[in-house]
């Protein structure tokens, strides 16, 4: 269940929030929007000429997911699987 | 005060760090409009990048720069 094509928000270390459709991610979770918006009123004017951004992982703090996209369980399960494993 | 650099991106590579020719720095400030500074060829440590954003140039020659005012940027916080 990819997540590709969907809307997301992006909210980095900065504060700065933005809302795009998710392209791609990649192994270190840098994130490709496409047709951007900042999301805060335009206290951000940085970005008025950009459409499509690339974001560096490191910066990013959330990644707000639209709920009715996401199997809750599935993931719940998938991360208890995960942190077994790291246990290990 | 915060800056954006921008033109084109030559190289990068895994770690983004990135080879700008061309570059430019937009200045934004909250009391008077963007200042735009040239640069030139800039190699740019992929630590320090945030975001990289495609500049839709239609959109970009419509922007009024000198009417714009902006907030300092906050920094990046881990």
């Amino acid at each position: 269940m990819s997540l590709v094509g969907k809307d997301v928000v992006v909210e980095l270390k900065n504060d700065l929030s933005i809302c795009g459709t998710l392209h791609s991610v990649d192994q270190y979770l840098n994130i490709k929007l496409t047709d951007i918006s900042v999301t805060d009123p335009e206290k951000y004017p940085h970005m008025l000429s950009v459409k499509n951004c690339f974001i560096r992982g490191s910066v990013v703090r959330y990644v707000q997911l639209p709920a009715d996209e996401v199997d809750t369980q599935l993931l719940q399960d998938a991360a208890r699987k995960e942190a077994l494993q790291q246990k290990q | 005060m915060t800056s954006a650099l921008e033109n084109y991106i030559n190289r990068f590579d895994q770690t983004i760090n990135l080879i700008l020719d061309e570059s430019h720095e937009r200045v934004f400030s909250s009391s008077q409009g963007v200042e735009q500074v040239v640069l030139g060829l800039y190699i740019v440590r992929g630590d320090n990048v945030a975001v990289i954003g495609e500049i839709d140039e239609e959109t970009d020659s419509a922007l009024d720069l000198g009417n714009i005012r902006a907030e300092p940027l906050n920094s990046v916080a881990h």
